[in-house]
């Protein structure tokens, strides 16, 4: 818009996947602020996006999802100016957002370097623990994969802000496997991961290994033609990485020597999972290896 | 005994749910899961592998897996469930903060106000996570650690609270203060630089 302020537009929505409709409404607006965050953007002004089924289901739920939605909105400093609703068989929630950011501090995928680290913010297995709580099970790990859904990435997003960042993205459908391969073909380069460092959702490993994987871990695999695991990686760490998240964390890449400091300064100011999962290793066409 | 369950048409994780609920009333046979979708066929064939079974998949007409599933002895249940907590891994814990006080005020200007900046410091200190490591007090700070100290109840909340607490030996003696520690213990400047030196300190 001038020279110190640019417009970041997005959107996101999808049906429930929790029962509480103030956590469904929280968790979707999260996802949706969250690619601002990724952009290295704070977000400014968001509209509801409401299909609701209004002949089969309360009007106190749809109040209850729209709450949810708020509380994240405004713990974003952001300013909630209205929406649309439609009917719909299918509940379905979410935001379009802008965001505001200055032209040159916005964060692609495309610039990591040979040399850079890479720190995830959030621990992975959104995906698995979501099909284990339809069949009831691991609890505790559920109830974790919630809180970290519904927790925005606007506290990872200001302490990278004093780092030099090469690149940035967040984790969401497309599983870890697939947010990297698209920062390593868009950066030309490859990339390195320690599986044992990788953060891990109580139970998410042990759903794995059960078979609670979902669907869309599947095919993030089969269109994830670049990862090499290294054989002594297990199939169910193999299914964390495909596994698709819901609002998860940010994969950053930044020059080697500031890692440690970026992840203490997280962890400081209550993003405790972060870690360095690994490394941009050397020019190339985006491979990825996992040892 | 052999038994079959049709999971086709079911959506995940049903094909898994019905199939663990077979095999948990199994005692020892084949059970035969037929499914729809290659995302089921391997989603059963990990649960029945991790319980220590066998599993053989069979394509049948297109699009369409019959699992035949082999529940052995208890032993290979016993070896399966073992190696299952072993992939639960538990969460680094924050780092934690080590704070050296060297003084019984907090900055320069006014000591009126510095007493309560100690004391407001403190009590942010009560609720902040992660809970400090340890509180190190040098020269007045030992004065805060007193029976008289105005921030005595906010020490000793944090004392109980795994906050380890240390008071320069040197310093009470200096003030006269050796008989007053009302909390914490008495560490030497060797003690105090051993913890100071070993973890992220902030000096107040």
């Amino acid at each position: 818009m001038t020279p110190e302020l640019a417009l970041i537009q997005t959107l996101d929505f999808f049906t429930p996947l929790v029962d509480d409709p103030f956590l469904f409404g929280q968790i979707a607006a999260a996802n949706a602020l969250s690619d601002v965050y990724a952009m290295g953007g704070t977000p400014f002004t968001a509209m509801n996006i409401v299909m609701f089924p209004i002949a089969d289901l309360e009007g106190e739920v749809l109040l209850r999802i729209l709450a949810g939605g708020q509380s994240k909105v405004a713990e974003a400093g952001a300013l909630l100016v209205g929406g649309h609703t439609i009917e719909d068989k299918e509940p379905k929630y979410g935001l379009s957002v802008t965001g505001l950011i200055a032209p040159d501090q916005v964060k692609t995928n495309a610039g990591a370097r040979p040399g850079d680290a890479l720190i995830l913010t959030k621990a992975l297995g959104t995906g698995l623990l979501m099909t284990a709580a339809k069949g009831g099970l691991f609890e505790e790990g559920v109830k974790a994969a919630q809180e970290s859904m519904a927790a925005l990435n606007k506290t990872a997003a200001e302490c990278m802000r004093t780092f030099d960042v090469h690149a940035c993205t967040d984790v969401t459908g497309f599983g870890l496997a697939g947010h990297l391969q698209e920062m390593t073909r868009a950066s030309g380069v490859q990339a390195q991961i320690d599986s044992q460092k990788l953060p891990l959702l109580p139970h998410a490993a042990e759903a794995a290994a059960l078979g609670l994987v979902p669907a869309g871990a599947y095919r993030n695999r089969s269109h994830c033609g670049q990862l090499h695991f290294a054989d002594t990686v297990s199939v169910a760490l193999q299914d964390v990485c495909f596994d698709p998240q819901t609002s998860g964390g940010l994969l950053i890449a930044l020059p080697a020597a500031q890692a440690q400091k970026l992840v203490d300064a997280l962890q400081m100011a209550g993003v405790c999972q972060a870690v360095q999962i690994g490394k941009i290793t050397q020019a190339g066409g985006g491979q990825i290896h996992v040892d | 005994m052999s038994i079959e369950l049709d999971c086709r048409g079911l959506a995940c994780p049903a094909p898994v749910l019905e199939t663990m609920k077979e095999l948990q009333k199994m005692s020892a046979g084949t059970l035969t899961v037929l499914v729809d979708n290659p995302a089921a066929r391997e989603n059963v064939s990990k649960y029945a592998t991790a319980q220590g079974c066998t599993v053989q998949s069979t394509e049948q007409n297109s699009g369409q897996y019959a699992l035949t599933i082999t529940k052995g002895s208890d032993g290979t249940e016993v070896a399966a469930r073992q190696l299952l907590p072993s992939l639960n891994r538990t969460m680094p814990a924050p780092p934690q903060e080590v704070y050296l006080l060297t003084s019984d005020t907090l900055g320069r200007g006014d000591d009126t106000l510095g007493g309560v900046l100690v004391k407001s410091c403190l009590v942010c200190l009560v609720e902040r996570q992660p809970r400090p490591k340890a509180l190190l007090l040098l020269n007045a700070g030992v004065k805060l650690a007193v029976l008289e100290s105005p921030v005595l109840e906010h020490l000793r909340r944090l004392e109980q609270q795994g906050t380890e607490i240390i008071a320069c030996g040197t310093c009470l003696d200096y003030y006269g203060l050796q008989d007053q520690l009302a909390v914490g213990s008495v560490g030497n400047m060797y003690s105090i630089l051993e913890m100071a030196a070993g973890h992220q300190t902030l000096t107040l």
